[in-house]
């Protein structure tokens, strides 16, 4: 269970308007080491947070602490505004997670994938709605085929399918364009816009620096699971580098350290 | 109590999915073959348990106190087991597909764990209908046993995830000792202590035991004076309702046992639910390595191919044992496995082998020619059976390597070789060691037992060869939580007749000159039984390396006919 949380994180005055994902002071270890050490950010409605950072930056555990597969230890989670460790299972229907190797079960086949996600977060009338989703990431001939028979692109299609399903408030995505083709990553990026422009928060993570340049509204830079910087590209440049139009890469290589090969992710 | 509909709905959708996966299988007619011999020995096996209760009930007349001191220690050694099986699983086990759907889900960690409550308990129904069976023909009234023995099996299995829930939580709240604890060798410990302590009691020092637990009461038997100690009473009395309930004479005595059962069921059922611990970071623990053990298996790395590398072996030098061309490359490349795999499993099989050859020699042999040579010939064969199920570094582990052993500039023939006869070589050793350790026990180091030698490896290459052959003419893997089950039930009973098929054949071209000959030097020129034995192992060498040389061939073709594309082992 998570620890007791600060008084003064409890008592720090809430935004005007609830950001649709608030992070407050989170803080995870393993075994004594710090993976992510008193990180704080929040991500509006609509709007696509991109976080990027070297291997063993505090992405992931980063990402898996918010969705709940990682307990808390220390810190706030609010998603649509509900706190994810008073009020857990609420917390999470407003919420979908893409992993970065989706892995879905062998022997159900795309649709039945879909009608399990539509009875886990209670989707009424969910056929038409799994009709225009697999009809969007071009899945409509594999509606039959069995998760075991998918391939690395497919399988990401159907992750996204899934979590698109119930129309979450937060989605939350962990290298989300691996093994997807040109068309399929086309799509993809096209539905990712489409899902921040219908006032869903997007938190994506990747390594493709172009993507989150291209997509994210704004950046959060994470090494060794401290927070480097969070805001705009043009802050970005404005605050790390020598201003100028220094791409992310640049940037980014600006103020991270050397990879940190075998540790946290 | 179901849990969260959700998870049923999953549960059913596995079902539909399972019973679609074994109708997708049966495209292929071979899998046909395979799946009714599997039905065949599975309706058998159940058939011949029922069968022989039915023959046995009226024949067994024990007395009721020996039924039911035999049936808590039963319960004993099955809680046991149990609670040792849940050092392996700490937390919620939930495969690695489910598990961060699971907890990203907006589900009750309650519900997750009444989820695989249910999984494990439709799992183990199978278990508990084998058990009532037996316990049917066992106990004085069938119906009371098998009914109060499936509820018991399903309590054991909920216990069992109690068990691993509680040790999450001890290992959370004692992290760090924990981590420093190996656990496994523990649970190893664990039982070995409780083993020993039994095999003590039973058979061991009795003025120890009456210092310990004071003077065995006189009974009938030693059981039964073993069932009067307070202590015995006292460690199996927890099980009382379920063994009332298994051994119940009449109805009337079973109803009331079994309504407990069920309501402690019940009651342990929603107690495991509700157990306050977080355990998601230790069942992520738990399914990655479960996950990556799965995937070895399914790889084929059966036995002790299943094992990770051990870097202590890094520095060994792997020998080339068959040469430096390209069958010794090949041979090369597989011996490394063995060296750097098994390295674990090379001691534990050497251990084995070694104190099952002392002891048996110990108890059985006497140092005569025949004793001499047949128990040698006894140890070869049932080695090479014993050894080559758990040494076995075959095609299996190389299906992925196939597209690239496929391209390589080698007659199929080596190739087969290369691969299989590190695995008979290793084996050989392993068992000459123990041919001459047994040797040196009993004195008799008969001449007689080079033909041992010569043979051995003959015979263990045409096992493997066989069983090598069916691989790649049929490329079917199984592993744990697969549905081909009834299949690879088929496959291993067609395999065997096959191999039955193939010694036979070797014995029966080789009876023809060793009958003649015998009739010869018997008659003709007086031998004696030991220059029969020369001559006759010479013929039988001579056909089993006509037979190996024509596995070969075969091999050769079957690694030619490979196809990478259709033969994926699923």
């Amino acid at each position: 269970m998570a620890e007791p949380t600060e008084p003064s994180i409890e008592s720090s005055p809430a935004p005007v308007a609830a950001p649709a994902l608030l992070v407050q002071r989170l803080t995870k270890s393993y075994e004594g080491a710090l993976a992510v050490q008193d990180l704080s950010f929040q991500v509006a409605r609509g709007e696509i947070l991109g976080v990027v950072g070297p291997n063993g930056a505090g992405k992931t555990t980063t990402l898996r602490s918010v969705t709940g597969i990682l307990p808390l230890q220390q810190g706030v989670v609010r998603i649509d505004g509900i706190d994810l460790v008073q009020d857990e299972a609420r917390a999470k229907h407003a919420l979908a997670w893409i992993p970065d190797d989706p892995q879905p079960f062998d022997s159900l086949t795309v649709i039945e994938h879909l009608e399990f996600t539509a009875a886990l977060y209670g989707v009424k009338d969910w056929k038409a709605l799994a009709g225009d989703l697999l009809a969007r990431f071009e899945l409509t001939e594999k509606r039959q085929a069995l998760g075991g028979e998918l391939s690395r692109g497919m399988r990401q299609k159907l992750a996204f399918c899934c979590a698109w399903l119930h129309q979450p408030a937060v989605v939350l995505m962990d290298e989300p364009l691996t093994g997807l083709d040109p068309r399929g990553i086309r799509s993809a990026k096209e539905a990712i816009r489409a899902l921040a422009r219908s006032g869903t928060a997007v938190v994506l993570s990747s390594h493709l620096l172009e993507l989150i340049e291209e997509l994210a509204g704004r950046i959060l830079i994470l090494d060794r699971g401290r927070k480097v910087f969070e805001g705009t590209l043009a802050e970005a440049r404005a605050t790390l580098g020598a201003g100028g139009d220094q791409s992310l890469e640049e940037l980014f290589l600006s103020v991270t350290s050397e990879p940190n090969v075998g540790g946290p992710r | 109590m179901f849990g969260h509909p959700a998870f049923r709905k999953l549960l059913a959708l596995k079902f539909k999915g399972g019973v679609r996966a074994q109708f997708q299988k049966l495209r292929r007619p071979l899998n046909w073959v395979y799946m009714l011999v599997g039905v065949a020995v599975f309706v058998f096996w159940y058939l011949s348990i029922f069968l022989v209760s039915l023959a046995q009930r009226g024949a067994v007349t024990r007395d009721p106190e020996t039924i039911e001191f035999g049936a808590r220690a039963m319960l004993l050694l099955l809680t046991v087991m149990t609670v040792i099986g849940a050092f392996n699983h700490r937390g919620l086990y939930l495969p690695k597909e489910e598990i961060e759907l699971a907890f990203s889900a907006p589900v009750r960690r309650t519900d997750l764990v009444r989820y695989r409550l249910l999984v494990n308990m439709l799992r183990s129904v199978l278990v508990g209908i084998v058990f009532g069976l037996l316990s049917a023909m066992r106990m004085p009234l069938a119906f009371a046993a098998f009914c109060g023995t499936l509820v018991t099996i399903c309590t054991l299995t909920v216990l069992g995830q109690a068990t691993a829930i509680l040790l999450g939580g001890a290992e959370n709240e004692f992290a760090r000792l924990a981590k420093k604890l190996p656990l496994r060798i523990v649970a190893t410990v664990l039982a070995v202590v409780l083993a020993g302590s039994v095999g003590f009691l039973v058979f061991g020092d009795q003025d120890f035991a009456h210092e310990l637990f004071g003077a065995l009461p006189e009974g009938e038997s030693p059981l039964l004076r073993l069932a009067r100690l307070p202590a015995a009473r006292f460690v199996l009395a927890p099980f009382t309702p379920w063994v009332r309930a298994i051994t119940a004479p009449d109805l009337a005595t079973f109803f009331p046992w079994f309504g407990a059962c069920c309501v402690l069921w019940f009651l342990l059922f929603e107690f495991t639910a509700r157990i306050p611990v977080d355990f998601r970071e230790l069942s992520l623990a738990t399914s990655a390595d479960i996950a990556r053990r799965l995937n070895r298996v399914r790889r084929g790395w059966m036995g002790a191919s299943a094992s990770t590398v051990d870097k202590r072996a890094l520095s060994w030098r792997v020998p080339w044992l068959f040469g430096r061309g390209p069958l010794g490359a090949i041979a090369w490349l597989k011996l490394g496995q063995i060296v750097r795999k098994a390295r674990g499993s090379l001691l534990t099989s050497s251990l084995i082998v070694l104190l099952v050859t002392v002891f048996f020699t110990k108890a059985l042999d006497e140092p005569t020619f025949e004793h001499a040579f047949a128990g040698a010939a006894l140890l070869a064969t049932v080695g090479t059976l014993y050894l080559c199920m758990g040494l076995r570094f075959d095609f299996r582990s190389d299906l992925e390597l196939m597209s690239s052993i496929k391209t390589w500039p080698i007659a199929g023939w080596r190739v087969f070789l290369g691969t299989i006869l590190p695995e008979v070589a290793l084996v050989s050793l392993l068992l000459s060691a123990a041919i001459l350790v047994r040797a040196a026990i009993t004195g008799a180091f008969v001449p007689e037992l080079l033909c041992v030698f010569v043979l051995q490896p003959l015979v263990t290459f045409t096992w493997v060869a066989v069983d090598n052959a069916v691989f790649l003419f049929s490329p079917l893997r199984y592993s744990p939580g697969q549905e081909s089950a009834l299949q690879h039930m088929g496959r291993s009973v067609y395999l065997l007749l096959l191999r039955g098929v193939v010694f036979g054949g070797v014995a029966f071209v080789a009876a023809v000159p060793v009958g003649l000959f015998v009739l010869f030097a018997n008659e003709v020129l007086g031998w004696g039984l030991r220059g029969i034995v020369w001559v006759a192992s010479a013929i039988l060498a001579g056909v089993l390396l006509a037979a190996a040389a024509a596995l070969a061939w075969l091999g050769g073709r079957l690694v030619h006919r490979f196809d990478v594309a259709r033969d994926r082992g699923t």
